[in-house]
């Protein structure tokens, strides 16, 4: 299982901190390997970024990707996804004079249940239910650019996921993507969603299974057409 | 060649894609699948979030602004002169420091401020205490205060000023990672941002035999009390290096006078529980300076749909010490200020929601605030440990007589200690029962006194002065009684605390400044523990007890006159004279 993370181009990271492509190419890996200097740096930049613009930039540029990855998963469609993040993002310069750090990592805790708040308000919308995803429509892959039908590939294989993901029971779902787009630590997915931390690892575990088992199901499905 | 390459790497990152397309691992297929952000998005949104930001600071300072008008708020750069404060409101009501400030000359005062080293040590761990009420962080559980001997304040042998054990304080389990800020006031001949450090302290509870003085950490001090201490004595132990709390930002807020004022932005990381923080501040030049220490006192509630806090910096002289706790835009409290003892008019900061503090003028401020009907510091604004009540404040007994203020005119401030600590009793200085009284029966005369000067004198004889919050305890011999007088509450302030006849505020107390009272003059060693530092010994010579004539309470102790540099055992015993020979006078320096 592991021996694939090497094999995946760098470039499957959408994010432009190379820091993060130095460490790993593994987006479980990376995901979860916020180090303790840069929570560090961001309780600073946190601290600062209320009254000091070039703070709140970099902490914007730290947490955008994550935010992005989380939301095009969850809503699958780049246009709306855009919008869902400018709205999370405006929530968090309002509110960010009233956040106070409770644990190491209580901002991106924070910051992701205004994201989680803002995704569940757009699919409680009962207008948007059923929306079918086109290839256009679907944001953009990470990819590398030598091989255009690489982006394609990718893109087919988003979809394909975003649909399975999408069809997890709710709580699954919710710990899925957190863990795996928005790169939470399981304390951080327990704050967000309300929940104990182990009962965060239960969940993972079944989501998982669960995806592996209804990804092989789609996969046999196709195969014989 | 270079094509050469490239279909070399497209060769690999196509069996790569083969690679993820026909693995059955969703971990691996989840990662190579991640949604990327439009460059052009990210840019947009970014200088959209950027302009918001700006947006709504320039809204907040509108805001705080408001009643004022057009008048434009200093900014840090701005300098503020000294003609642009306000006499009245900013003159410092200089006690400690005016004999000091005739007697040394602007000169050598400032070449003794120019530049220098102070070691501030601070306690951060009275967050629910100092907030209680006000916010959403009052419905944490209260602190309870320890028992036991403890001293707020110390100074070592070069002058620093160090707070080392607001110990006394249960520190807060629940007290949550926050920032801190800190008002510096700086004299130096260098201009410029000051350096400073954060060390961490922390106190271990005083090793009560040989073999627990044995137990002591390499590293701590060996050399305060031991084996026979009591056990709620802490030892400070020497302040080491700590990322437990960080020093996040140095602001320089401008110039007032020759004082180069900012913040200190600090935040912690984890819960202070028992810890003691010191910021070791080094003004730019790194030479010799004079500092002192005053508090910013909150005088200001909120105006409507926004809480703003704006802090007046009381009298440099009082040395006292608070801390600010900016925790969040509802919580900004007290703050600490170094300044030198050179005359200055104090300091005003309007301080926005997002806790962005801005220089006041005084029309600014008394636009923002009139001072008419603005309640003066109460308790859940200055910590009694911190900042005592004083002169006696907080929440008025609407039991209690109401008067009008243009009843009694206000006497002219006389006597100037250099040395002065009152502690109102009672919770919201209320007073406490003391002496009963007897005879005419209560309910009628509020005013009419129905103790007697002997009764006082026997209380007295028989009682010791015990303090709200501090710990006031007799050193050397029995204090004696050098007289009891029967004067309006208004005259113990005009004696003893003058100062705050000079602010244009109403009456602090619940008591009318009319209430009758019993002062009783005492003569010994009054040791105050606990509170601001009233000397380096924190004692004094002179104590004065006051009851309220009609109800017997006890509603105020302290201490006046100088500080005894002696130790108790050289002090001359007062001898006291028979009451009845002995005529009112207090010693006036």
């Amino acid at each position: 299982m592991l021996s694939f993370a090497k094999y995946l181009s760098p470039t499957s990271w959408p994010t432009n901190t190379s820091s993060r492509r130095k460490r790993s190419c593994s987006a479980v890996t990376i995901a979860v390997s916020m180090s303790n200097e840069t929570t560090e740096c961001e309780q600073g930049l946190v601290a600062r970024a209320n009254h000091d613009p070039e703070a709140f930039r970099q902490l914007y540029n730290l947490y955008l990707p994550r935010v992005y990855t989380y939301v095009g998963y969850r809503v699958g469609v780049q246009q709306e996804a855009e919008d869902l993040v400018s709205q999370i993002f405006l929530k968090v310069v309002e509110e960010l004079a009233r956040f106070q750090w409770r644990h190491a990592h209580s901002f991106a805790a924070w910051l992701f249940r205004i994201a989680h708040n803002v995704v569940a308000n757009f699919h409680r919308d009962a207008s948007r239910a059923g929306t079918s995803l086109t290839l256009d429509a679907l944001p953009t892959i990470a990819a590398n650019e030598l091989l255009p039908e690489d982006t394609l590939l990718r893109k087919e294989l988003f979809a394909q996921l975003h649909l399975i993901v999408n069809e997890l029971p709710t709580r699954r779902r919710e710990a899925l993507c957190l863990r795996y787009f928005a790169g939470l630590r399981n304390q951080e997915i327990a704050a967000v969603l309300g929940i104990d931390e182990r009962t965060v690892a239960s969940i993972l575990s079944r989501a998982l299974a669960d995806l592996r088992v209804r990804f092989g199901t789609a996969e046999t499905n196709e195969s014989p057409s | 060649m270079e094509d050469q390459l490239n279909q070399k790497d497209g060769a690999k990152d196509k069996q790569k894609m083969q690679n993820i397309k026909g693995s059955k691992d969703v971990e691996v297929l989840l990662s190579a699948t991640v949604p990327q952000v439009d460059e052009y998005f990210r840019k947009e949104l970014e200088e959209r979030l950027i302009g918001q930001l700006t947006a709504r600071q320039v809204e907040l300072v509108e805001l705080v602004r408001q009643p004022a008008g057009p008048t434009k708020i200093p900014t840090a750069p701005e300098r503020i002169r000294r003609a642009d404060l306000p006499v009245p409101i900013l003159r410092a009501p200089s006690l400690a420091a005016g004999a000091m400030r005739r007697n040394i000359s602007r000169a050598t005062s400032f070449a003794i401020g120019v530049a220098g080293i102070i070691l501030l040590g601070v306690l951060f761990v009275l967050m629910s205490a100092m907030l209680g009420g006000r916010h959403s962080l009052s419905s944490n559980p209260p602190v309870q205060p320890q028992s036991g001997p403890y001293t707020a304040y110390s100074t070592d042998g070069s002058g620093s000023f160090h707070i080392s054990a607001i110990a006394g304080y249960n520190l807060l389990e629940n007290s949550k990672p926050g920032k801190f800020l800190f008002f510096y006031a700086m004299q130096s001949s260098e201009q410029g941002t000051p350096e400073v450090t954060a060390l961490l302290q922390t106190p271990t509870p005083a090793p009560r035999n040989k073999n627990a003085r044995d137990t002591v950490a390499p590293g701590k001090d060996r050399t305060t009390p031991s084996s026979t201490a009591p056990a709620a004595v802490f030892i400070m132990p020497t302040a080491v290096p700590t990322d437990t709390i960080k020093v996040i930002d140095i602001q320089p807020l401008g110039q007032i006078g020759e004082f180069q004022v900012g913040v200190i932005y600090t935040e912690w990381v984890a819960p202070p529980v028992g810890s003691a923080f010191v910021l070791l501040i080094a003004p730019p030049g790194g030479k010799e300076a004079m500092w002192r220490l005053t508090p910013l006192v909150d005088v200001s509630a909120s105006s409507p749909g926004i809480v703003t806090s704006i802090f007046k910096i009381s009298p440099p002289e009082m040395e006292h010490v608070s801390v600010a706790c900016p925790c969040g835009p509802q919580a900004f409290r007290l703050a600490i200020l170094g300044r030198s003892t050179r005359d200055a008019p104090p300091i005003i900061l309007g301080v926005d929601p997002y806790g962005t503090p801005s220089l006041l003028t005084e029309a600014e401020y008394f636009r923002i605030l009139s001072p008419q009907g603005t309640p003066f510091p109460t308790e859940d604004t200055e910590h009694p440990y911190l900042a005592p009540t004083y002169p006696p404040t907080s929440t008025a007994d609407p039991s209690l007589p109401t008067v009008n203020p243009a009843q009694v005119p206000l006497p002219e401030p006389t006597a100037q200690y250099d040395q002065h600590f009152f502690v109102a009793m009672g919770d919201g200085g209320t007073g406490i029962p003391a002496i009963e009284p007897l005879g005419t029966p209560s309910g009628t005369e509020t005013n009419t006194p129905r103790i007697t000067k002997a009764d006082v004198e026997q209380y007295v004889s028989t009682h010791a002065m015990h303090g709200t919050h501090v710990t006031i305890s007799y050193g050397g011999n029995e204090p004696s009684i050098v007289g009891i007088e029967l004067v309006q509450l208004a005259e113990v302030y005009r004696r003893y605390t003058p100062d705050m006849f000079q602010l244009p505020l109403p009456w602090p107390g619940p008591y009318p400044r009319e209430t009758q009272v019993y002062m009783v003059t005492l003569h010994g060693t009054f040791r105050f523990s606990g509170g601001p530092p009233p000397g380096e010994l924190g004692a004094y010579d002179t104590g004065v007890w006051v009851f309220d004539a009609n109800t017997g309470y006890d509603i105020l102790e302290g201490g006046v006159g100088s500080t005894p540099r002696k130790s108790d055992s050289t002090i001359t015993p007062a001898i006291s004279p028979p009451l009845s020979t002995v005529q009112p006078q207090v010693q006036v320096r």
